[in-house]
């Protein structure tokens, strides 16, 4: 068996189809492709695919990464290129390669954020305090501040935008979901949450080294 | 905003978004530039629904294979999405292009239920495209209409330039070709439609109406032929088939490849519609089937492939179908699922072969409770069928049935009704004497009892159906008959079948009501949260129309039936045969072992078989 870690890309329409779409749309790309892939050997064997970090319902994203294997080897400008032109409008496949580190090592995710409107003062202000958001528990409701596991890499207004550079923690100990700052970025300062576009950029290990 | 800003400010605030997007794969993209007729393919349901529809694949293919010609693919949006296009005044589009239907050459409907009536007419209004057929000049769109229910499309033939009888696959090119001439000359294109085999144009058709409600006359005018026949395929075998299904991004109802085996129903069901209405039989070989199915699997990469028919056990070739597939299929792990299979006609090695696929629940329709019912609806269907079939199943491991039956049929009395709840008894009681049953589980059977609805061209088209109250004491008898937990009773909404039953049976002046509903507020009725009866009920009394004079009146036979200028094939003279053979519980046999005569073959100009 070999290991494969698919890297590819999600633009334009196709971001609104969910992490369990895409699931079945790999699946069915693979089959289409005629790829040797592995199958479990359950009682209901079904083609092996994980994603080492899903992309919420809405996300772009030019560092996408999905986990296959195959039976047999083949090149890996081969896999990539047979999957990719089995990909619909909106997915490109950018590279197949073995995969260098186990998903628990991701620890960041960067993200470029846009909004309507010049927010750059604003988005200043925000961020020089504390980010206290609600967290539904297993015993309810309680704060947590958010700050510490959010960066500003960059802050930007463009014509009639503005574009952040984010980078949140992510892996599988504490996940943060850009989505969460800029809502309660736009409560705070009445922007309409979901105008706001998100691209993932990079998924990175401990150090910031790329996520690979 | 732009409209396309239009679009992507809904998308972020609604609930599935893949819906509206398009870009699925397979889906075809044309350049507007190169195209001289656009056509709207519209299902008026949601996305999950329509996309599950094989003769709209159909057509969207055969469509799209014409070069000057780019179908696209409409369906309604949800409520939520509805609300965020009426704000920003966002038209109904079409998925692959975005473009507003308004703007398209044709606005093409499918009407597979009477519940979608009014839907049709919200896709209309969101369209900007005027209601009435009447009030539509050279800058609307042709709005053409197709599919089961238009054996009776008196209810909405106000809304509906023309309809298409039968099926599609020839006649559909036929109407683009002549609009290739007409162009845009909407009174031209009808007039010269009408000449077309297959093609019902309703304001070439005046209706009269007695004084007691029924019709006293349809005549046709402007050289429109008297009596419409349906269209039929002669060599189903021949028939376009596409290689390529659009793969949905998000799931829906059915969410597989589909071939279709065969068309028509030997059968002869009598409550049953499509039994008569695709008749007559035609069938597809095994090789042409087993092409189709490796194209469709290459193209989509489905993990399921369903063999579809209305019953599938009937085709000739099913067995050399089956080893065929299965050879290759068991080998790419695609799951072959095999609906609509009949239980009397079972090889041991056609049983065999279907275990190999069939790992899903077991389903039987008996419809009837006694034997003597099954007799009047020619459900040809023995317990003893039934008994052995749940025995080896339970042997098998299986521990669920599920029982299809209908209340309300013809002639019912009470002890049909017991006979439901008794039979479903006594397949729980054989479950607990066998002693190979799966050890340390209990036994489920579940009984699904729908509300029987008079259709037209059914032998029992003359038939009154049960009221609501009827129906509604028969459904609280049957759950006080039962005395085990190992039943469950479920039912069908009896009010939804009574507008059902309306509507199924209605003539023109329903029209008024249909867009009196949707007027207030009401669309994808079929889902059962939507759908408000007192509605239909208020909008009936406006209008002046009695439910029961169209869904619990019996007609004469002698009575002009709002469908009679269209002709399926199968003759008045032998409905009124089959109705009489029902009221004396005598069945007919399958058109295999003897020719009923229902006159289906005359649309294929030789014997069936």
């Amino acid at each position: 068996m070999i290991d494969i870690r698919i890297f590819y890309t999600k633009r334009g329409r196709i971001r609104y189809i969910s992490h369990l779409d895409m699931n079945r749309l790999m699946q069915r790309a693979l089959s289409r492709a005629k790829l040797p892939v592995w199958f479990t050997q359950g009682f209901n064997p079904h083609l092996y695919l994980t994603f080492p970090l899903p992309l919420s319902l809405g996300f772009e994203s030019d560092y996408e990464m999905m986990d296959i294997r195959l039976c047999d080897p083949l090149p890996m400008e081969e896999v990539r290129d047979r999957l990719n032109a089995q990909m619909p409008e909106g997915l490109s496949v950018l590279e197949a390669a073995p995969p260098q580190m186990k998903a628990a090592q991701i620890a960041f995710c960067d993200y470029t954020v846009t909004l309507r409107g010049h927010a750059a003062a604003e988005w200043e202000e925000f961020l020089a305090g504390p980010i206290v958001v609600e967290k539904k528990t297993k015993r309810g409701v309680s704060e947590m501040d958010i700050r510490p596991h959010l960066t500003l890499l960059g802050l930007e207004e463009r014509e009639g935008e503005t574009a952040l550079s984010l980078r949140c923690a992510s892996g599988p100990v504490f996940n943060l979901n850009p989505s969460l700052p800029v809502e309660a970025f736009c409560r705070r300062y009445g922007y309409e949450a979901p105008d706001v576009s998100y691209l993932k950029t990079a998924v990175r290990a401990a150090g910031g080294d790329w996520f690979r | 905003m732009t409209h396309q800003e239009k679009i992507d400010y809904a998308l972020r605030r609604v609930q599935k978004p893949a819906r509206y997007t398009g870009g699925e794969l397979n889906s075809v993209q044309k350049d507007r530039a190169q195209v001289s007729q656009r056509i709207a393919f519209c299902f008026p349901d949601l996305y999950e629904v329509g996309m599950s529809h094989l003769g709209m694949k159909i057509l969207y293919s055969l469509y799209n294979d014409q070069p000057d010609i780019w179908c696209e693919r409409v369906f309604m949006p949800d409520g939520d999405m509805a609300d965020q296009m009426r704000a920003l005044d966002l038209p109904l589009f079409a998925l692959e292009s975005g473009d507003p239907i308004g703007d398209f050459d044709f606005v093409a409907f499918t009407l597979q239920y009477e519940m979608s009536f009014t839907t049709i007419l919200a896709m209309l209004a969101m369209g900007n495209i005027p209601l009435h057929a009447g009030e539509r000049d050279e800058r609307h769109p042709i709005v053409i209409a197709g599919g089961p229910c238009a054996c009776n499309p008196e209810p909405v033939a106000e809304f509906i330039d023309l309809f298409i009888l039968g099926e599609g696959e020839e006649v559909n090119l036929e109407l683009s070709g002549l609009y290739r001439q007409t162009g845009r000359n909407r009174a031209e294109f009808l007039r010269r439609a009408a000449q077309i085999k297959g093609v019902y144009v309703p304001s070439l058709y005046d209706i009269q109406y007695r004084e007691d409600g029924t019709l006293l006359s349809c005549t046709a005018h402007d050289g429109a032929p008297q009596k419409v026949e349906k269209r039929i395929i002669q060599e189903l075998d021949e028939v376009y088939f596409p290689q390529k299904f659009v793969v949905p991004f998000i799931g829906t109802v059915h969410d597989r490849a589909m071939l279709e085996v065969l068309r028509g129903c030997i059968r002869g069901c009598r409550f049953c519609q499509a039994g008569f209405i695709y008749r007559p039989l035609r069938e597809k070989h095994a090789g042409t089937l087993d092409r189709d199915a490796h194209a469709l699997c290459d193209s989509t990469g489905f993990e399921e492939i369903s063999l579809t028919s209305l019953s599938t056990s009937d085709l000739t070739e099913l067995e050399p179908l089956m080893d065929r597939m299965l050879d290759w299929t068991e080998q790419k792990r695609i799951n072959l699922s095999l609906p609509s299979l009949r239980i009397d006609n079972f090889s041991p090695s056609l049983v065999e072969k279907i275990a190999r696929v069939r790992k899903s629940g077991l389903t039987f329709a008996p419809e009837a409770g006694t034997q003597r019912l099954r007799d009047v609806i020619n459900k040809n269907v023995t317990e003893e069928e039934i008994f052995s079939s749940c025995r080896a199943a339970f042997q098998g491991g299986y521990t669920a049935v599920k029982l299809y039956f209908m209340i309300g049929l013809p002639t019912e009395t009470e002890e049909d009704l017991r006979g439901i709840i008794d039979l479903a008894q006594r397949i729980v009681d054989l479950y607990y004497r066998l002693p190979e049953k799966p050890k340390g589980k209990g036994v489920s059977v579940t009984v699904s009892v729908s509300s029987f609805v008079p259709k037209p061209f059914t032998p029992f088209q003359f038939e009154p159906q049960d009221t609501v109250e009827t129906l509604r004491q028969k459904q609280e008898f049957l759950r006080s008959l039962i005395h085990s937990r190992k039943i469950s009773l479920k039912w069908h909404n009896a009010e939804l079948s009574h507008v059902e039953g309306i509507l199924a049976r209605g003539d023109r002046r329903l029209s008024a009501v249909i867009e009196a509903v949707w007027r207030n507020g009401s669309f994808l009725e079929s889902w059962e949260e939507r759908f408000r009866p007192e509605l239909w009920r208020d909008c009936m009394q406006q209008a002046g129309l009695d439910p029961a004079f169209y869904a619990n009146r019996r007609r004469d036979y002698e009575e002009l039936l709002p469908w009679a200028h269209l002709d399926y094939g199968v003759t008045h003279a032998f409905l009124v045969r089959e109705n009489r053979l029902a009221h004396g519980a005598e069945t007919t046999p399958h058109c295999r072992r003897r020719c009923a005569g229902c006159g289906a073959n005359r649309l294929l100009g030789r014997e069936c078989f």
